[in-house]
Formats: C-alpha cells, sequence, structure tokens
C-alpha cells in the first residue's frame, strides 16, 4: 500500500520539473506531486543573498533569452504577472578590446528592434558585416525565420522533422543565401569559430559570437548545426525582473492554485517497477508514492538509469552511452561582487553604451582565437595564462533596482574552470580566492574602478560549489552536459532517451541534458509533454483554435517584447 | 610565342601530378609537360639515405593501404613490377603499455587473413572486444562493403552521392548492425575517442584505435568523424609499407611516364598560370619562360598557392578568397626521426607478446589510456609540446623484414609525433628543438625497449614541421597533411566546396592534391577522380567505362589481385 499516490509522480522540484508538472496539471487533469532532495524548489531558478546584505544574486540561471517560455505565457496567461518578468538591458551583448581600446555593443532587440544602431557600431569595424548584421536579422528576426527557430526549440526530435517543419525551413533558406549566411556542406560541417570567421569580417563580431557560444556550453572548435541561427541570438539576450527565483515562484502559485502537492526534503531512492512499468517511487526514507499513470524524471541520464531505474531494466548499449556522458565542459567560474559603483569602460569613450551592457566579454583584444586557446587549456584542465581568459561580465543592479541596496550594485561574472573533480575541498578553497584575484586584476585593467576599494563583498562561486544541485554532479558542470554533436539534438542526452521516454513503460524523463538543454528555458519540459500528450492522450492546447504552432508561439514572442518595453520603458 | 608547348601541362612533380599525367599520357592520349620546382621528382613519395650511411627511410610517406593504388595498377599491368610493391610486417599495429607491462599486436592481414590470432591477442584484455573484432572483420572482408568503400574513395564529390551508391550503402547497413557497430544518429556526430569508447571495452584496443587516427591527420577530438572511426578499426590490420622505399612508387610511374613520351622538367618553379579570356592558356615560369597548354593546365600544389599565387584573387569572387584563407593546416605537423642502429628494438613487453618486436605501426604508450592522445591533440592545438606521459609516439623498422633499408645486420627505426608547426619557433630555436626532441624520444623509448640506447645509435635524422618546408605546398605550417581533417575540410568540402570538384573558376585548369578528398595520405585517388572530371569535361578515354573495368567491382578485384601479389612475391617463412 503505497503512503500516498498521484496521477503524475515528478522527480525533483527543479526549472524542467515544475514546468511539466503545470501541463500534466492544467493540460492533463492529473493530481501532480512534485519530490525535491533540497529545502526548496525552482533547482537552477535560484536567488540569493550573495556577496554582501541587502545585495541579490543568480546563483545559477542568469540569462533568460526572449523565446525561453513562449509557449507557458500562451497557455498560462498569469504566468508573467506572477513573476515571469523578462526585461534587456539598452545592450544586449558586448565585448571590450583592450590593447585596441574599442569595444562592440549589439544592442537589444527591446531597445533596437530593427538592429540598426547595432549595425552602425559594426559598421565601425567593417562596413560589409554592418550590411550583412540587417540582412541576417531581416532573415531571423522575420515571422518565418523565427518559425524555424521555434521548430527547432519546441518540439522533440521525433516532431521535428516533418513535412511542414522542412517546407519552413527551405522556405527560409533563399533569405540566407541573400544574406550571405546560407548554410552548405562546409558551413553544416565547420566549428562555431569556423562559420563565425567566415562570415563575418571583423574579429569584434566573431570574438562576440564565439563568446556566446561559449556560454552555450559549446566548444567553439567543434562542429555545430546551431551555427547559422547562432548570430541572431545576440540581441535578445535577457534577465529576470525581481531574480531569476521570482521564475520558480511564478510556477510555484499556478501549481498550488491547481492542487499540485509538493514535498521538499523528500529524496527519490528509486522508480517502483512492476512488469516493465512505472507504478510509483520510494524515496530514501522508505516511504512509497503511487503513480497511478505516470512518473517523471527531472534527474540526470546518469541518476535515471542507474539510481532511478537499475541496470538490470536497461540494454548494455544504452547503459554504456549513458557512462559516456560527458560533462566536464561547462563548468563555470560564477562570482558576485557587491559594488558602491558600477563598473566604468575605458571603453566608453569609444562609445559610453558599453556601460551599459549585459553580457559584456572583457578580451586583451579582439582576436576570437583567445576563446578557442582557452577551450583547449580547460579541456587540459589546466588554467590559461591570463590573455587568454575570456570571461563575460553583468551588473543586472544598474536596470533592476530589487538586485542591490540603493545606490549600489552588484556585478557578476562568468568565466569556464576546471570540473569539480578535478580538486580537493582544500585546494578549491585556495582557488577560489586567487581566482577572485586574478579576476579582478584584469577587470580593473577594463575597468579602473573595478578594485578592492570598490567592492563590498564577494561570493565565490564555482563547479564544487554547483555540487550543491546533485544532478549537476560529478563535475558541477551548470549546462548538466556538455553540447557536442553527439549530445545535441536527436542525440541530447542519447537517441534512446531523446524522446522523453525510457524503456519503462510509464516513465518519462526531461531535464537540462535533454534538447534544448543547457539554459532555464521551457523547452525540455514542454517537448517532454508533447510526447507524453501523445502516449497517454492528453490534452494539446497546441491543437486549441488560435493556438497553432509554430505561429502562436511567434505571437508570443512579439507579444513578450511589447509587454516588456511597456512594463519597463526604457528611460 | 611560347617557349614549349604541351597538350596538358602540369603544375608540380609530386605523387597527384605523376599519377595524373599518367592518365592523360595514356588514356586521353595527350603530350604532357610536369613542371616540378624541386631537384626531384615525387613529392612525398621521398626515400634518403638517412641517419648514417648506407641506411634509408622515408622522410614523408610511409604507411600504404593496399587501396591507395588501385585503378593504377589495373589500368598500368607494370605498375607493380616496375615498383609499386606493396608488404606487411608479421604485425600491422599495435602499442606497448608500460605500466602494467603488456602489449596489443594487431596481426597483418597478409599474416593473419582471418584475423583469428588478432582476436586470440584482443581477448587476453576483452572477450567481448575479440568476438564484435572477428565480426567486424568479417563485416569488411564482404565485397558489398569493400564496394561501398570503393564508392567513396574513388568518385568526385559531384560523382558520389548517385542512387546506386546509395542502395549500396543501405545494404550494408543491417550488417553493420549485425556486427554492434550500427551507425546511427550519435556515433555519426561522434569523435574517435567516443566511438572507440563505445565499440571496444578494453583500454588497449581503444589506444590503438585511437592512436591510428593520428597519422591519418585527424584530431581525435574532432567530432562529426564517426563513420571515419568506425571504418579505421578495420584498418589497422591492412596497413603496409613499399618494398625497397616509398620512392619506388615515384620510379614506377616515372618509367611509365617516360616510355609514354612525357616531359619531365625540375629546378622549374611556376610562377603562374596564364589566363586569357577566363580560360587557362598555359604557365610562366619564376625564369620568364613560358609554356603553352593546348588542352588544359593541372595544379597540384596547395589550395592557397593555387588560388592567390598560380590564378591570382583579380579571378575568384570573395566568398572562395575567404575560404580558402580560412584554410585549417596547423594540426598534423610532425615530428619524424630515423635511427640507425646496431640492434633492432627489443620490447620488454615481449615478455608478454613476442610477437610485438615485430609490429609496423607500434605505440609506445605511458598506459592505456587513450586519453593520453586526446590531451597531446589538444597541446597540439596549443602549439605547445606536452608533457612527457602525453607523448604519444609510434615508431617502426622497415629493415626488419626488407633489407635494402639498411645494411646487412643493422636497421633503421623511424619514429612520428605530433610537434608544433613550423612557424611556432625561429630556426635557431627548432635546431634546439630537435636536439632535445632526440634526448626525450630516447628516454621515452628505451623505458620500452632498453637496447634503444645512445650505444645502440650509429646515427639520428631529425625532421621535424620546419623541414617540412623543403616542399612548398606543406608550407606554411609544414603540415605532412597539407590540410587538417575536420569535418570541413573532409569529403565535399575538401578543400572548399568550390573546389571540391577539381575544377576551378578559370577554365581548363583544373586543380588536385593532397588538399583534396580523400587527401592526407598518399594515395592516388586525388588524382584519379581528378582525371574523372577532366575527362567528363573534355570527353577523353574513360578506362572505368572499358568492358571488366566497371566499377566498382574492377578495383574490389583489384584489391585482392594487390593482397595475392604481395603474399606471392614476398612468401612469409
Amino acid at each position: 500500500m503505497p503512503d500516498e499516490t498521484f496521477d503524475a509522480v515528478v522527480i525533483g522540484g527543479g526549472t524542467t520539473a515544475l514546468y511539466a508538472a503545470m501541463y500534466l496539471m492544467k493540460y492533463g487533469g492529473m493530481s501532480v506531486g512534485i519530490f525535491e532532495r533540497r529545502h526548496e524548489i525552482g533547482g537552477c531558478l535560484s536567488t540569493e543573498e550573495a556577496a554582501a546584505p541587502g545585495f541579490r544574486g543568480n546563483q545559477h540561471a542568469t540569462m533568460m533569452f526572449n523565446w525561453y517560455h513562449l509557449p507557458y505565457y500562451r497557455d498560462f496567461p498569469e504566468f508573467w504577472d506572477y513573476g515571469a518578468q523578462h526585461d534587456q538591458y539598452l545592450v544586449s551583448d558586448g565585448g571590450i578590446f583592450r590593447k585596441e581600446q574599442t569595444c562592440l555593443a549589439i544592442y537589444s532587440e527591446k531597445d533596437d528592434p530593427t538592429q540598426e544602431r547595432t549595425a552602425k557600431e559594426l559598421a565601425r569595424f567593417s562596413e560589409k558585416d554592418a550590411e550583412k548584421w540587417l540582412k541576417m536579422w531581416n532573415a531571423w528576426g522575420s515571422d518565418e525565420g523565427l518559425a524555424v527557430r521555434l521548430d527547432q526549440l519546441f518540439l522533440p526530435a521525433e516532431f521535428r522533422s516533418t513535412q511542414e517543419v522542412l517546407e519552413r525551413q527551405v522556405a527560409i533558406y533563399t533569405k540566407l543565401v541573400e544574406a550571405g549566411i546560407d548554410p552548405d556542406s562546409l558551413i553544416l560541417a565547420s566549428s562555431h569559430l569556423r562559420a563565425a570567421k567566415e562570415w563575418w569580417e571583423s574579429k569584434e563580431l566573431q570574438y562576440c559570437i564565439a563568446r556566446l557560444v561559449l556560454t552555450g556550453a559549446f566548444d567553439v572548435n567543434q562542429n555545430a548545426a546551431e551555427a547559422p541561427g547562432f548570430p541572431a541570438q545576440l540581441p535578445i539576450l535577457g534577465f529576470n525582473r525581481g531574480g531569476t527565483h521570482q521564475i520558480a515562484h511564478s510556477a510555484h502559485k499556478i501549481l498550488v492554485a491547481g492542487g499540485a502537492k509538493f514535498f521538499t526534503h523528500a529524496e527519490v531512492e528509486n522508480v517502483i517497477i512492476e512488469n516493465g512499468s512505472a507504478k510509483g517511487i520510494r524515496l530514501t526514507d522508505g516511504t512509497e508514492i503511487g503513480a497511478r499513470k505516470l512518473v517523471l524524471s527531472t534527474l540526470n541520464p546518469r541518476q535515471l538509469v542507474f539510481d532511478l531505474i537499475g541496470r538490470e531494466h536497461v540494454e548494455e548499449k544504452l547503459a554504456r552511452r549513458v557512462e559516456l556522458w560527458e560533462d566536464t565542459f561547462g563548468c563555470l567560474m560564477w562570482y558576485s561582487f557587491a559594488i558602491h559603483e558600477a563598473p566604468k569602460y575605458e571603453a566608453a569613450a569609444f562609445n559610453p553604451d558599453i556601460n551599459k551592457t549585459f553580457w559584456l566579454g572583457l578580451a586583451e583584444d579582439a582576436d576570437p582565437e583567445h576563446i578557442a586557446r582557452e577551450t583547449y587549456y580547460m579541456k587540459l584542465g589546466i588554467w590559461p595564462p591570463l590573455e587568454d581568459w575570456c570571461p563575460t561580465v553583468w551588473c543586472h543592479s544598474m536596470y533592476d533596482p530589487s538586485y542591490a541596496p540603493a545606490g549600489k550594485h552588484v556585478a557578476n561574472n562568468e568565466c569556464v574552470g576546471p570540473p569539480a573533480s578535478a580538486h580537493t575541498e582544500k585546494e578549491w578553497l585556495k582557488i577560489k580566492r586567487w581566482f577572485a584575484e586574478e579576476l579582478i586584476k584584469l577587470w580593473s585593467k577594463h575597468a579602473p574602478n573595478m578594485n578592492w576599494d570598490n567592492i563590498i563583498g564577494c561570493d565565490y562561486n564555482t563547479p564544487y560549489d554547483n555540487l550543491r544541485m546533485k544532478n549537476l554532479a560529478p563535475h558541477g558542470a551548470m549546462s548538466g552536459g556538455d553540447r557536442t554533436p553527439y549530445q545535441s539534438f536527436e542525440n541530447r542526452p542519447t537517441p534512446e532517451l531523446a524522446n522523453h521516454r525510457t524503456p519503462i513503460k510509464n516513465l518519462y524523463c526531461t531535464g537540462g541534458q535533454w534538447w534544448v538543454g543547457t539554459n532555464a528555458g521551457g523547452t525540455e519540459s514542454y517537448s517532454c509533454y508533447r510526447i507524453i500528450a501523445t502516449d497517454l492522450g492528453l490534452g494539446k492546447p497546441w491543437e486549441e483554435p488560435g493556438k497553432e504552432e509554430p505561429y502562436s508561439l511567434v505571437q508570443q514572442y512579439r507579444l513578450e517584447l511589447e509587454r516588456m518595453r511597456k512594463t519597463f520603458p526604457t528611460t | 610565342m611560347p617557349d614549349e608547348t604541351f597538350d596538358a601541362v602540369i603544375i608540380g612533380g609530386g605523387n597527384q601530378a605523376l599519377y595524373v599525367a599518367m592518365y592523360l599520357a595514356k588514356y586521353a592520349g595527350m603530350s604532357v609537360g610536369v613542371f616540378e620546382r624541386r631537384h626531384e621528382i615525387g613529392g612525398g613519395l621521398t626515400t634518403e639515405e638517412m641517419a648514417a650511411p648506407g641506411f634509408r627511410g622515408n622522410t614523408h610517406a610511409v604507411i600504404q593501404l593496399p587501396w591507395y593504388h588501385l585503378p593504377l595498377h589495373r589500368d598500368f599491368p607494370e605498375f607493380w613490377d616496375y615498383g609499386g610493391q606493396l608488404d606487411q610486417h608479421l604485425c600491422s599495429d599495435g602499442a606497448v603499455f608500460r605500466n602494467n607491462q603488456t602489449c596489443l599486436a594487431i596481426y597483418s592481414e597478409k599474416h593473419d587473413p582471418d584475423q583469428e590470432r588478432t582476436a586470440k591477442e584482443i581477448a587476453r584484455f576483452s572477450e567481448r572486444d575479440a568476438e564484435k573484432w572477428l565480426k567486424l572483420r568479417k563485416n569488411w572482408r564482404e565485397e558489398s562493403v569493400q564496394r561501398v568503400e570503393m564508392d567513396m574513395l574513388f568518385n568526385p564529390a559531384e560523382l558520389r552521392g548517385t542512387p546506386e551508391m546509395f542502395e549500396r550503402q543501405l545494404a550494408i547497413y543491417p550488417k553493420l548492425v549485425e556486427a554492434g557497430v550500427e551507425p546511427d544518429s550519435l556515433v555519426l556526430a561522434s569523435n574517435f575517442m567516443r566511438v572507440a569508447r563505445e565499440f571496444w571495452e578494453s583500454p588497449e584496443l581503444q589506444y590503438c584505435a585511437v592512436r591510428f587516427a593520428l597519422s591519418s591527420a585527424f584530431d581525435v577530438n574532432q567530432p562529426g568523424l564517426g563513420m571515419v572511426a568506425l571504418g579505421e578499426a578495420s584498418t589497422l590490420p591492412t596497413i603496409s609499407f613499399v618494398r625497397g622505399g616509398t620512392h619506388q612508387i615515384a620510379h614506377a610511374a616515372h618509367k611509365i611516364l617516360v616510355r609514354d613520351g612525357c616531359k619531365f622538367f625540375t629546378h622549374c618553379e611556376v610562377d603562374k598560370v596564364i589566363i586569357e579570356n577566363g580560360a587557362a592558356k598555359g604557365i610562366r615560369l619564376a625564369d620568364g619562360s613560358q609554356i603553352a597548354a593546348r588542352k588544359l593546365v593541372v595544379s597540384t600544389l596547395n589550395p592557397a598557392q593555387l588560388c592567390f599565387d598560380l590564378i591570382g584573387r583579380e579571378h575568384l569572387d570573395y566568398r572562395t578568397v575567404r575560404r580558402v584563407e580560412a584554410l585549417e593546416s596547423s594540426f598534423l605537423c610532425l615530428m619524424w626521426y630515423s635511427f640507425a642502429l646496431r640492434e633492432a628494438p627489443k620490447y620488454e613487453a615481449a615478455a608478454f607478446n613476442p610477437d610485438i618486436n615485430e609490429t609496423f605501426w607500434l605505440g609506445m604508450a605511458e598506459d592505456a589510456d587513450p586519453e593520453h592522445i586526446a590531451r597531446e591533440c589538444h597541446y597540439q592545438k596549443l602549439r605547445k609540446f606536452p608533457p612527457l606521459e602525453d607523448y604519444c609516439p609510434a615508431i617502426w623498422c622497415h629493415s626488419l623484414v626488407d633489407p635494402s633499408y639498411a645494411p646487412a645486420g643493422m636497421h633503421i627505426a623511424q619514429s612520428e609525433q605530433l610537434g608544433p608547426p613550423a612557424p611556432t619557433y625561429t630556426e635557431r630555436e627548432w635546431l634546439e628543438i630537435k636536439k632535445r626532441y632526440a634526448e626525450e624520444l630516447i628516454s621515452i623509448w628505451k623505458r620500452h625497449a632498453p637496447n634503444v640506447n645512445w650505444d645502440n645509435i650509429i646515427g639520428v635524422d631529425s625532421n621535424s614541421p620546419y623541414d617540412c618546408l623543403r616542399q612548398t605546398n606543406c608550407g606554411p605550417n609544414g603540415n605532412m597533411a597539407i590540410l587538417d581533417c575536420p569535418p570541413y575540410q573532409r569529403d565535399a568540402n575538401r578543400p572548399t566546396p568550390e573546389l571540391a570538384n577539381h575544377r576551378t573558376p578559370v577554365k581548363n585548369l583544373y586543380a588536385t592534391g593532397s588538399a583534396w578528398h580523400p587527401g592526407g595520405w598518399a594515395a592516388s585517388a586525388e588524382s584519379y577522380n581528378c582525371y574523372k572530371i577532366i575527362a567528363g569535361d573534355l570527353g577523353l578515354g574513360k578506362p572505368w567505362e572499358e568492358p571488366g573495368k566497371e566499377e566498382p567491382d574492377s578495383l574490389v578485384e583489384q584489391q585482392k589481385i594487390t593482397k595475392k601479389n604481395m603474399r606471392e612475391a614476398f612468401p612469409t617463412n
């Protein structure tokens, strides 16, 4: 006799768990129980008081692309009001190049919807690039271009190559040819770096693109089918008002209102399997929870296969593939600095708006080879020399007062680091301090006011600290898993698991290790729900009149930007 | 008025130049002139006296695979007798692993056609791997599989996607599944490391499979090469060399060409292709003389030389220029040493398997973890020598099986290892590095084979990426494969999609070389495929359409004959 029973039992209480639960509850009409090991739900949607009293930082996810939550806004109209409020800086992405004393600012879609301001900046380096940028934006920013991108994002593998999807791709092809960024056989086989070098003349733009690639847990030296659409991501980087955790609150409110039940401090031991079918879960304290219809795991593939299911239920090939899952690359040094004064960059002499940039790369010079080299060093487990460090920094408090006490600021940074397993606890303690000194040394070369006199406090977050989320273990990779071509698209996490089904009937799976992955968006859970709804005949909002995809998502994309502009007008 | 006129003018006198000339002379009936900058023809097919008097080594190409010259053997029956003679060691590939005092020997096809002996050795590490090895072997020997291989190797890009070829590919798919090596989306997107780990249990076999990737000019960490990686395992038993030195192949080609009336010009550097109204009319040499071409000019130089020196930017579109500028050639730079020895190396691992002493392509590894190779590749990309424990050299000793390589009773052993590209250091620095590297290599080698020490060494010849610049088409980095082989520089992308079919933006100017598909080796596919395009464009003789020479079957048949020749000419004693 189970101690409690739900229609759907969700293992894990992180981002993708909450999102999937929302659909199961509202559109599947199910009773839902969510079981989380930690004291808190939300997983990587986490905002804590960090660095000093009154300062807040996002400990994990911080970047919100404009497309992250589109179906949720459509299917849960209260989602925005409850807290999922994206906003953009004036400048979405940029890089500062110290030796050249220049900088490149990519203005946000919110403030530069036609990208003409960006093009003007690009023209200072290359007229040809400026012209191509506008054509690129015209192609990918159009409804047709957006539709193609959203197809790839919000469909599970088995629905991604339908006739209609292919036709939409073919339709956009001519626009890409016209823009000079058509994906021929060479480009499709190219590394991100090679594609950036091929398409853009200016090293400054190459650098900005390659640096954002790194943030996506891609190795810039590896081939990636994502390359053709990648430049269009630069103007659409946003953040969440009030902290990323507000999104978890929003989901939580919706779930509570709909009757979902939450259990924290409730670690799941395994899935109860009878005759090859999931019947519920067993918690570490021995409690058994029955699942009438399904169990959904949001843990990582290793936890799923070896802990929750057990090897005896899994074929050798799948077991081997899960053992070989690679997750040592997306490990990050992620620091928060409580500061008196926001960073003032010397490069502001070149373009004052660089001070108002969200995702800002600090580079010794504009050669994207630094990023390639940093990547190789990281693969070898060696810290690169300082000139090959490629940190990115941001400062939400410039736009959102909730992040810091009045008149003060909190600035954060991301920089690739070695996997947690590379060092002992004691070594990490040392490294954490050493890294802060090195980083400030570098940062102050770009912004002289970023020195220790300006710093009130510092919070050190390393791959080691990331182990607080067990599903990021054993290496503490924030992305949950590297995005190599053999761990992307229909290979993520493996072809056998990519469609969210498992070898166990009624046991489904999703999480940051599924496609799209490596972000705090809602794609993995939405795709998972599509599979579940298809298998079990549940409600399909995307089939409701007016919600047909991909164009209802395109519409949501436009609406979101309008809301952003209206709610948080640029001063 | 040109100083001399030919139907076909060939720029460069390396292996691809000789092969394409052979077809133009014999099957197109053209008069052919070959123009070479150096004092000697043959290019990468070079064997020199080195390390000490009476010792000979191959300074560039050394590995030959049985498929390398199949069309030449078929279309020029005298090619074998004139010098294109392959042979194999007892073991064609292997590695010694110092820490656990083991080794793995992959027996050659010649000595172990069914691979039972190899499987027995593999079984000492993993029964499962041994079983899979035999299945894979059986699979690869099937004619249906070899036909697919020939399709892919001996056709230029535009002839590679016919419905018949797709059908042949589909037909072998169930066989791969049966052998347990199904190439699904994950495998296709994988790198060598991932494929080796996915298919093989034993790190020893993983190490051998991954090490050979380096010798084929692949970065083992580069994704998108899963299918190549899969095929490479079945290549290991076929690794061969040329009796009498790799240069014998150049001699064979030379004899045939002289007979067919071809004329050779050494010390003749070509300055430019003469272009009139968008068509190639001939060439201008560095000394100012002009050579006219009645029908065509073929360049065998690298793509940058072709586009920027021979043609000139003004004749090219922006995209081609940009792509050629972006070509990557800094990976396959090699430290390539020759040691004249009194005594062949005797490995301590021979206690585990005595045959390891008679291995051709032998990896020396600190332990059997292929991660060492992955790390060496990362260091190479950073243009640094790795720490000694990540050195992954391969070594060989032809004099074990071919007395022509060394004086009686003596031996010559050679080595290959990645090294930084030539421009990383100055001439003076290279001089120091070359000395230091010899010491380092011997310090590693003697830990595996104690008799490889300075008392046993009569002389050393040090060949580095800097020395590779003697062939200017290996410049600027001294890359032995001319171009690296990431997925964006392979297949239909090699060297770029615009040039892959051997045509250039200039009419009647064709191009080939190691920078074309399949590339990176001393094979003949690059020139044969180029001739296929030329023959199609200009309506020349097509031997592959002659009765009995239909492809891919005639090539599959030829491979059997070549292997039979090897066994009959050099019987196992």
